[in-house]
């Protein structure tokens, strides 16, 4: 994850605040957008805890939040738009341990070494994913702008400004 | 675009890496069937084979003999499997009933032969217990069911008559997982249909199961140990379109006259 001052990296950029010369007006991201974007992990993050016995809650609920702030300034859309992204694997790997555990239970499906070392490693990469979400949800609070790997590039290309 | 694609690769590998990783740990305490060698189940089996003849008699009768040696030999020809690898064993014994046993022993009941009707649903049954050798269900099942580590007791000679005894009994009067019971019969209809015989008498065999299983609950075993036998005859008839229909009948002059089974 990469942490960078927003106002260092507007200052930086050739994006200059809004009404400056020729360039394409951007305005600067204030408190509240600090907040509404920090407000996206800490949603996706209760979306984890909530979703947990059925996978499909996290993105519904993260989703819901990435149309609600869509017209947001460019700063909280990004944010919200990393979020949703990295509940997608989120929501493949639950999705797919949820229904091998339910065949275990209700069919003949035997508990196998493949079966556990999969739940663990979908367990491991949930709390990878809950740690990184509650730094990015710090961190854009203070105004940094945090970049998860692949989700981050891939949000750069989704996410125009 | 590139690097998006590059870190996504990465991730899965990543995800796909620490699976693997992981599933290597014995977490079950299960050991693999690779483990027990095949020198083990040659051993284990003729272990079960001793205690079934100590109480069971090996039916002699030549004409029933011939017949369950002439459907074996028909389907391994035509199946390009080895008949000398598997050891086929009629049993005289009123059972309904016919069963694999580790080290690629076929098991044939003479109540077996007595019930069916007719050769090719004999054949279906045998080409059924084939598929369970083929596919090395039984030693998944006793894995299952009795343990390796009580296995590797028995393979190694330390295991006594009651223990023997409780294994056998595993092995020929319990079901197999409902999975691999629609493997066998699968892989029976395809050995059937490359012999050239009508796989339907597999099928007729085990709907006559189901609908008789109310009024022989003594002589057929092998209900417990073919359980769901009208959906699965449904699904060999089913299976059986696959195939072309060239069959030729099962004739023997035998059958027709089995009184003395």
């Amino acid at each position: 994850m990469d942490g960078v001052n927003i106002q260092e990296l507007m200052e930086e950029s050739t994006i200059t605040p809004s009404g400056s010369g020729n360039h394409v007006g951007v305005t600067l991201p204030d408190d509240h957008d600090f907040e509404k974007a920090s407000n996206s992990y800490l949603m996706s993050l209760l979306a984890i805890m909530v979703g947990m016995p059925l996978p499909i809650v996290n993105l519904i609920a993260t989703f819901i939040f990435y149309l609600g702030n869509r017209k947001n300034s460019w700063f909280v859309r990004w944010h919200c738009t990393q979020a949703l992204l990295s509940q997608v694997l989120v929501l493949c790997m639950n999705s797919a341990g949820l229904t091998w555990t339910l065949k275990v239970i209700f069919t003949d499906l035997e508990v196998t070494n493949l079966y556990i070392g999969y739940i663990l490693t979908v367990v491991i990469f949930n709390i990878t994913e809950i740690i990184a979400t509650i730094y990015a949800a710090q961190q854009v609070r203070k105004g940094k702008h945090v970049e998860f790997w692949f989700f981050g590039t891939l949000t750069n290309l989704i996410c125009r400004r | 675009m590139t690097k998006a694609f590059l870190q996504f690769i990465l991730l899965i590998s990543l995800f796909l890496l620490t699976w693997f990783a992981l599933s290597r740990i014995n977490f079950t305490g299960n050991m693999d069937l690779d483990q027990f060698s095949s020198e083990q189940e040659k051993k284990l089996g003729e272990l079960l084979l001793e205690s079934l003849t100590r109480s069971k008699d090996i039916n002699r009768n030549d004409s029933i003999n011939m017949v369950v040696d002439s459907i074996f030999h028909k389907i391994c020809k035509a199946n390009k499997i080895e008949s000398d690898e598997i050891n086929v064993l009629v049993i005289d014994d009123s059972e309904i009933n016919a069963f694999a046993l580790p080290g690629d022993h076929l098991v044939v009941l003479t109540g077996l032969i007595k019930y069916c009707k007719t050769p090719e649903e004999l054949a279906g049954v045998m080409a059924h217990e084939m598929a369970h050798i083929e596919k090395d269900h039984v030693m998944k099942k006793l894995i299952k069911e009795v343990g390796i580590s009580m296995l590797f007791v028995i393979a190694g000679g330390n295991g006594n008559f009651e223990i023997i005894r409780e294994v056998l009994h595993t092995v020929s009067s319990r079901a197999f997982d409902r999975e691999q019971e629609s493997e066998a019969d699968l892989v029976a209809v395809e050995l059937l249909s490359k012999s050239k015989i009508d796989p339907s008498g597999l099928g007729n065999f085990l709907f006559r199961l189901s609908q008789e299983a109310d009024d022989m609950p003594d002589e057929l075993v092998i209900i417990s140990t073919h359980p769901g036998s009208q959906e699965r005859s449904a699904e060999i008839l089913k299976e059986k379109k696959k195939y072309p229909e060239n069959y030729a009948p099962l004739k023997f002059s035998y059958w027709d006259n089995r009184t003395d089974l």
